[in-house]
């Protein structure tokens, strides 16, 4: 692998959008666990083994699978994505909608989707961007922090802060329903302004250059 | 030239941010394309599961394990080739594993003369 590729930080977003896309947003704790994982496993194997020639991919089958695992042991004690509930209660059904799922255009689309549940007007103003850029461009706190200018503590009480408004709201669920659009007209448009402005300025810097 | 087997301990839990993982895992690229370079990478190895089966005495009981502490878990292992011990020792002081509260283990080879 290259210095300058950022494997891991790319591959976060686009595993924590599709894995929230199936077990819905008020699950992002367990889709970030789930990813976690598959980020311990691959250091374990590709440390000795050495990188495999299609990493991305292999990342996403390991996340996939976990998915797979999470969803057929706890397809009784969890609410998943309600909408996707009745596909994935069935066996018959559960493989094929999850392979769909961690397909690459439909992962564009939760990216998106999941930026949407980051600008949710019931998310602080001030935590949605660093909420992004931790969650979906896989920055870690402390380079969040840097890149506002803000203390480590500040910035982690601020994104754990957004992460419970999003395993609890009700509103929400407008985004995990499919109707991402759907939330309050003066929200989302507002929001990604400030998306917009401020996503660019810190990703560029930082995921150029870190 | 004698062999020696690297035992990888532990550094497996420590929270890490996808930028400290790309970092590990080029630490370890690096780590062994050194090694090879120098003709003491006999062979890379292989990471191993953390969970496995464990059959013990005569009667062959069969338990889960090895439940040993994280930290005292192999993960892995690489065969190397070195002057002496001391020699196998020294270069192990540049695994990467080292940096997150991991171990080597460095065990000579037996050399047994049929």
């Amino acid at each position: 692998m290259e210095p300058g590729d950022h494997l891991f930080r790319r591959e976060s977003g686009r595993m924590i959008a599709a894995l929230t896309r199936i077990f819905g947003v008020h699950n992002l704790a367990l889709a970030e666990d789930v990813v976690q994982d598959a980020f311990c496993r691959a250091l374990e194997v590709w440390r000795i083994r050495g990188i495999p020639e299609n990493p991305s991919a292999w990342l996403m089958a390991t996340a996939k699978n976990a998915a797979l695992d999470v969803l057929r042991r706890q397809r009784t004690a969890r609410a998943f994505a309600p909408e996707l509930g009745r596909f994935l209660e069935s066996e018959w059904t559960l493989a094929p909608v999850v392979e769909e799922l961690f397909s690459t255009g439909v992962i564009k689309d939760d990216l998106l989707r999941m930026m949407f549940s980051c600008c949710h007007p019931q998310l602080q103003k001030a935590a949605q961007v660093p909420l992004i850029l931790h969650i979906l461009c896989g920055f870690s706190v402390g380079e969040v922090a840097s890149a506002f200018v803000s203390t480590h503590a500040a910035t982690e009480k601020r994104i754990t802060r957004a992460k419970k408004v999003l395993a609890r709201s009700q509103a929400v669920r407008h985004c995990r329903a499919g109707r991402f659009l759907g939330a309050p007209p003066s929200g989302p448009p507002g929001a990604l302004l400030a998306v917009q402005r401020g996503l660019p300025r810190c990703v560029l810097r930082d995921g150029r250059t870190g | 030239m004698s062999e020696f087997t690297y035992l990888y301990r532990g550094g497996r839990d420590t929270p890490q941010s996808p930028e400290q993982r790309q970092r590990q895992l080029q630490k370890w690229a690096a780590w062994f394309k050194e090694l090879g370079a120098n003709g003491n990478l006999k062979e890379l190895g292989h990471p191993l599961e953390s969970a496995g089966m464990v059959v013990k005495g005569n009667q062959k009981i069969i338990t889960d394990g090895p439940y040993a502490e994280a930290k005292d878990v192999v993960g892995g292992f690489s065969l190397i080739e070195a002057d002496d011990l001391a020699h196998a020792v020294e270069l192990s002081k540049g695994c990467p594993i080292l940096e997150v509260g991991g171990s080597v283990e460095v065990r000579p080879i037996m050399q047994i003369n049929m």
